[in-house]
């Protein structure tokens, strides 16, 4: 189908490079794996060939057809965006996802590999978001995130591919990567544990931000080339050797952190601040955290250490202690607390920062000048005490 | 609201031209129709459609979805109609239109001549002839507050025989009579802009600052009187001047505080009351001023959350705005056609790095502003901009990494809306004659033809 539609194109977009052909023909070979589930599922629709205009740069052919877009590099061919608005979709409105009309988690998940592979990405990729979404965009669809990896590493977040995947049909509607991979670090050796790294970056939060009650989104060892978009520049501690990577396409293992402080108990409150963290992890030196700053804003509220269910992890600068089945009751202010203690409580993504008394057991976090007290169960004060003596 | 102009041109066909008994007047045309009882026939010309027909004069048309129908015809005058004399010599025996001249505020526009549009008038006599077609353009083609008229002129020719030589030949003589029907339009595109000013001096209101200017500016391209102006005025709007922004406009442009439960002023932010909930602002949409003011066209919420009550269904319908469904073939089955809601699920965040340190950084927000509204102006559908803003990996920071439907905005009531060029048509053309049945298409391949 491709080839009969080529000629006239060319024909009406007058010269175009041989280069320009190759990508062409990528774009729409892509396009039709795209409109048919990659062959699995037969539709009647088959997408537009006919190129629409072009917006090329010096490393990107972008094409633009009726019904979508393709962005392919140019050094290699690879596809790193792509819509496509199939026109015969009946959208529905759902209040729930429909079980019998979706292909299935499984189904969806296998296609967005076999896209992302069709796209031309050659590394390993770690499947780390998915979602049944209602509302994707204007679509109902899987909405899925890949992240490549490298030695069993994964690249930082930046580089994450998005797709996202008709819930009825399975042909992909949206596919959406960053251009450039860096070349992997010389060195994948660490020596520092991840519980400790999220221990400095929790407590540099607190310190720096007084957040201590924070919902942390992303925690990895990456592989990471820094962009000044990451750093906070009015205060970093990045060295020289990192730095001097910006502009470069070489990378450092880093560990990376997204959390956000959540404001209130008030339905539908959002957001306070986002922040955005990276620590070394041979010196567990925190190297930057950079604030961000939502258009949702509110007011922190002291943590009814309503923490949600699973094991807590407790840690502080040098160890942590998982403890299944474990959970902290809120109390009232006691008459006496004598904090001995700095650490890190966490459940799953809820992170807060705490100090302890060994004497009474409790344990409390601090939100300005209010305190908020908790009582662990004993399994959790077993490990407070055992971190603590 | 709006009939489309296929159904108003036959209820139009039945009411003039249906007439076969009782003779006597003719009853009073209906609004946008003049009749004229000539050489024995009953000649009209027609303008038909609610949107361009109201009990308010001049009626206020908006948006890029203006619909109407446009008909001219020659049909016979009921027996016993007082005046008509039937025998007349020169009653015509045969009529044709040979002028059919439509203007838009002064703008020629319904000449057919594409390939695509409906043939000519009929250039032979017929006994009771009629033309007409359906009409759909954008009042954004011209500036706001433009009033004028959508004026029919169509020119009749008919002809009556004339004997001689005792009726042995005959001779055809013609006349001609022309017809004219204006309907009074006023184009209403209002822009309300809303942004935030606090925290002071924070990353929010610097963004919002530079986010609202591009915004209004490109509306101002889109021919919308967008207020306040300068637009340096937005990040100062009272909740009081909010309401009137919100009961005035028909296009919504907030970059401004938000949760689940509304939207804030310029200088309210949580944990302050929040009063411009969804539910209030749907009381001042219900309650518009001026009061025959159109409905919301475009409603862009650039603040967190603005979706993320129940996929944004509720914040839209404050605005009367609900998702349109489409049924096969790309057919609308309900929802609202050519108005759109645009929100986010999630946090939305204000940074931006410094451009010195990173041009060009696709995380913007501010370049997110600028090329969704850019692309709006150049004709694109609101889905269409979404769309190419995602293949073209334009992300702000919202919901950090984590996918597609969390980074980008929902889109809530008509992906194929469009805030400039005519809806279904191509870029920015600003009309389409006999347009296909409204309400087919989709975002990137609308009725009547792709961006």
């Amino acid at each position: 189908m491709t080839s009969i539609v080529l000629l006239p194109v060319l024909l009406s977009t007058g010269f175009v490079y041989d280069d320009e052909v190759t990508a062409l023909n990528k774009a729409r070979a892509f396009r039709e794996t795209a409109a048919s589930a990659n062959g699995t599922y037969s539709n009647q629709y088959s997408p537009v060939f006919e190129l629409e205009k072009t917006d090329h740069n010096a490393e990107i052919y972008h094409f633009y057809f009726a019904d979508g877009g393709v962005r392919i590099r140019r050094s290699d061919h690879l596809i790193v965006g792509f819509s496509f608005s199939p026109p015969d979709a009946a959208r529905p409105v759902l209040d729930t996802w429909d079980a019998q009309n979706a292909i299935g988690d499984s189904a969806a998940q296998t296609l967005a590999g076999q896209y992302i592979e069709a796209s031309g990405c050659s590394q390993p990729c770690v499947l780390k978001y998915f979602e049944r979404d209602l509302h994707a965009v204007m679509y109902v669809a899987y909405s899925m995130t890949h992240l490549p990896a490298h030695n069993s590493v994964l690249y930082h977040p930046q580089y994450a591919i998005s797709t996202l995947v008709e819930y009825n049909t399975g042909r992909l509607l949206f596919l959406v990567r960053d251009a450039e991979l860096p070349n992997p670090p010389a060195s994948f050796l660490t020596s520092v544990p991840h519980e400790t790294a999220l221990y400095n970056f929790a407590a540099h939060v607190f310190t720096t931000y007084g957040a201590s009650n924070i919902n942390v989104e992303t925690s990895e060892l990456v592989i990471w080339n820094p962009q000044p978009s990451h750093i906070s520049y009015e205060s970093h501690s990045l060295p020289q050797s990192v730095l001097d990577l910006i502009g470069t396409n070489d990378s450092v293992l880093v560990y990376c952190f997204w959390a956000v402080q959540p404001s209130g108990y008030a339905e539908g409150k959002r957001d306070i601040s986002g922040y955005g963290g990276y620590v070394d992890p041979n010196s567990g030196a925190v190297w930057s955290v950079k604030q961000y700053f939502p258009f949702g804003g509110g007011k922190a509220a002291p943590l009814r250490w309503d923490l949600g269910i699973g094991a807590i992890t407790v840690s502080n600068a040098k160890q942590s202690i998982e403890v299944k089945d474990a959970d902290v009751d809120q109390v009232p202010e006691p008459k006496a607390f004598n904090a001995s203690s700095r650490l890190v409580l966490r459940r799953a993504k809820v992170v807060v920062m705490i100090e302890y008394d060994r004497a009474s057991g409790l344990l409390r976090t601090t939100l300005g000048e209010a305190h908020s007290y908790g009582k662990p169960s004993p399994n959790l004060k077993k490990a407070l005490d055992r971190l603590t003596g | 609201m709006r009939v489309g102009w296929i159904v108003a041109a036959s209820l139009l066909g039945a009411g003039l031209f249906g007439q076969t008994g009782g003779g006597g007047s003719p009853d009073p045309p209906p609004p946008g129709a003049v009749t004229l009882d000539h050489k024995g026939k009953r000649l009209s010309v027609s303008v038909s459609g609610e949107d361009v027909l109201s009990s308010h004069s001049p009626t206020l048309v908006s948006g890029t979805s203006v619909e109407f129908g446009v008909h001219a015809g020659a049909g016979e005058i009921p027996m016993g109609t007082p005046g008509y004399d039937p025998f007349a010599i020169d009653n015509w025996a045969g009529v044709r239109i040979v002028e059919f001249e439509l203007k838009i505020l002064g703008e020629e526009a319904g000449n057919p001549s594409g390939e695509n549009d409906p043939p000519m008038p009929q250039v032979s006599y017929e006994p009771t002839p009629t033309y007409g077609y359906g009409v759909r353009f954008s009042s954004t083609h011209f500036p706001d507050n433009t009033q004028g008229k959508i004026r029919l002129r169509a020119k009749f020719e008919g002809y009556w025989l004339v004997s001689y030589d005792g009726g042995v030949t005959y001779v055809q003589e013609t006349s001609t009579k022309e017809l004219v029907v204006e309907v009074d339009i006023k184009v209403y595109n209002k822009a309300g802009l809303v942004a935030t000013a606090v925290p002071p001096g924070s990353p929010e209101s610097s963004k919002a600052k530079e986010c609202i200017n591009i915004a209004g500016g490109a509306l101002e391209g889109m021919n919308h009187t967008a207020e306040p102006k300068p637009f340096d005025d937005s990040q100062s709007v009272s909740l009081s001047q909010l309401t009137e922004l919100i009961r005035k406009s028909t296009v919504l442009v907030g970059i401004t505080h938000g949760d689940q439960r509304g939207v804030y002023p310029s200088v309210a932010m949580q944990p302050q009351p929040l009063e411009a909930t969804w539910s209030n602002i749907k009381d001042w949409v219900l309650d518009p001023n001026p009061a025959n003011a159109p409905p919301y066209n475009l409603v862009v919420l650039m603040a967190c959350d603005t979706t993320g009550r129940d996929s944004g269904r509720t914040p839209a319908a404050a605005f009367e705005i609900a998702n349109v469904v489409l049924g096969p073939g790309g057919s609308i089955t309900s929802g609202s056609k050519n108005r759109a809601y645009v929100g986010w699920s999630f946090s939305l965040f204000a940074h931006g790095p410094p451009p010195a340190l990173n041009p060009g950084d696709i995380t913007d927000l501010a370049i997110w502003a600028e090329k969704f509204f850019s692309d709006l102006t150049a004709g694109k559908t609101v889905g269409k901009v979404i769309g190419d803003l995602i293949s073209a990996g334009v992300i702000p920071r919202a919901g950090q990494y984590e996918s597609i439907s969390r980074a980008y905005p929902r889109i809530v009531g008509d992906g194929n809306m469009k805030l400039m060029g005519v809806y279904g048509g191509t870029g920015t053309q600003w009309i389409l004659i006999n347009p296909p049945s409204f309400g087919g298409g989709t975002p990137n391949n609308p009725p009547g033809g792709s961006q």
